[in-house]
């Protein structure tokens, strides 16, 4: 593989690897947390947050690491680490952890977090995997926010609307775009609203992007996250060459 | 081949195990304090937000009979005003995403002074809408409910209009399972005495 620079390895999460829109996974977070800005940035931040200390944890550790027990050991981390960040939002900052729910405890099998720790933190140094930790999370944050705020626009009418996680004041009702001659389309903040504007979002990323995002053939089975359990290599890169 | 070893997978992954623990045990050590005073700061502020007229308020859970009457709804806690203000009683019904916590509060009259929703599963925007200001206001002012369903007509607000005519009342599980919670808080005020 050919070395990367430092800043070429933050940004690649921003657009040109975009974890959601460009690599497609953490796909369920996305859809089920961008229904509003404020749920967009705290599930943003609180996977990015995990994502950091579980690459630096893992890329640290992966040599001692038995190949037969990677999995397990990369889960391991990434739960104590979702669990840590959990019960220090319970205590701090609660208007967030209600606001996740469900979705924070399911950041543990976020395919982004286990994807990085097995195509990037497992075969890198601290350094490094610490910061594509930093770039897949603003991107997966940032994409959060582009479909937080689409989402939330079409579905209610207002924009940055919430508690802000108990900062924004009690009057506050959000920035009015819609709401004051439009009702919301409330389709929007459910999930087929949510695959609309993926879509429209992907294929944005895509336009613009078009020949500089990655594609299959430069991924190879190095870049895939079943490498060291595939046993179909060549097959495989055969196809993806074709 | 050293990775088919036996031993080194298993202590890798206990080492690692046990270290994940423990950061998790100093972690909890921190929160959990907070986490409690945080609960019983959010219960204070919600009784005291239900029952305005209260002074103070005593656990009196122990003085009556928790059984439920409705078979979905559970009384869980009430607290009742050192001044005779009242009561409010926290119960535990089932909804359409689980299990919905509410706290009913009920004045002396046996009056509905205020009904609030603090813990549920529903899907946002057709079930919580029932969580709206303007709609858990057509609870206030009731001292009977005829019935436990919400959807049949001799189900009446404090104006004599029935909630089956309100919105989304009776067409989401969310606001039938929010009467009922009411309809058990009210069989249990009678208990109070």
């Amino acid at each position: 593989m050919e070395k990367k620079s430092k800043l070429s390895i933050l940004t690649n999460g921003l657009i040109k690897e975009n974890p959601v829109l460009v690599l497609v996974i953490g796909t369920c977070p996305t859809l089920a947390t961008s229904t509003s800005v404020e749920t967009a940035l705290g599930m943003g931040l609180a996977a990015t947050a995990v994502l950091i200390c579980s690459n630096i944890v893992i890329s640290a550790i992966h040599n001692i690491i038995p190949d037969n027990v990677r999995i397990p050991c990369y889960i391991t981390v990434i739960a104590g680490f979702v669990t840590i960040v959990q019960m220090l939002l319970q205590a701090f900052v609660p208007s967030l952890y209600s606001a996740l729910g469900l979705f924070l405890p399911l950041i543990v099998v976020n395919c982004i977090i286990l994807g990085r720790a097995e195509m990037f933190a497992g075969k890198n140094g601290v350094v490094d995997s610490a910061l594509d930790g930093i770039g897949m999370g603003l991107g997966f944050t940032l994409t959060l926010m582009v479909m937080g705020s689409i989402r939330e626009i079409l579905g209610t009418g207002t924009w940055l609307a919430g508690t802000w996680f108990g900062l924004a004041p009690s009057t506050w009702k959000g920035i009015p775009i819609f709401s004051n001659f439009i009702p919301g389309m409330s389709i929007m903040t459910l999930v087929p609203g949510g695959f609309f504007v993926f879509a429209i979002v992907m294929a944005f990323v895509h336009f613009i992007t078009r020949d500089k995002s990655k594609i299959k053939q430069d991924f190879g089975c190095a870049g895939c996250a079943m490498e060291s359990t595939c046993t179909n290599q060549d097959e495989c890169e055969k196809g993806a060459a074709a | 081949m050293k990775e088919n070893s036996f031993f080194k997978p298993v202590i890798v992954l206990s080492g690692i195990c046990f270290f994940v623990t423990l950061a998790l045990a100093l972690t909890n050590f921190v929160s959990a304090p907070v986490i409690a005073a945080n609960t019983e700061k959010a219960a204070i502020e919600n009784r005291i937000a239900l029952l305005p007229d209260a002074d103070n308020f005593t656990d009196a859970t122990d003085s009556i009979d928790l059984a439920s009457e409705t078979g979905k709804a559970t009384v869980t806690e009430v607290y009742t005003a050192d001044n005779g203000a009242g009561a409010v009683f926290t119960v535990d019904t089932s909804s359409f995403g689980g299990n919905m916590t509410m706290m009913i509060g009920v004045d002396a009259d046996g009056a509905i002074t205020g009904v609030k929703v603090t813990d549920h599963a529903d899907t946002p925007g057709v079930g919580t809408r029932n969580f709206t200001d303007e709609y858990l206001a057509l609870y206030e002012g009731v001292s009977e409910l005829t019935t436990s369903n919400v959807k049949k007509d001799t189900a009446i607000t404090s104006t004599g209009a029935p909630f089956s005519g309100s919105f989304l009342t009776g067409a989401s599980v969310t606001g039938t399972a929010m009467h009922t919670a009411v309809y058990e808080a009210l069989a249990k005020f009678a208990q109070l005495g």
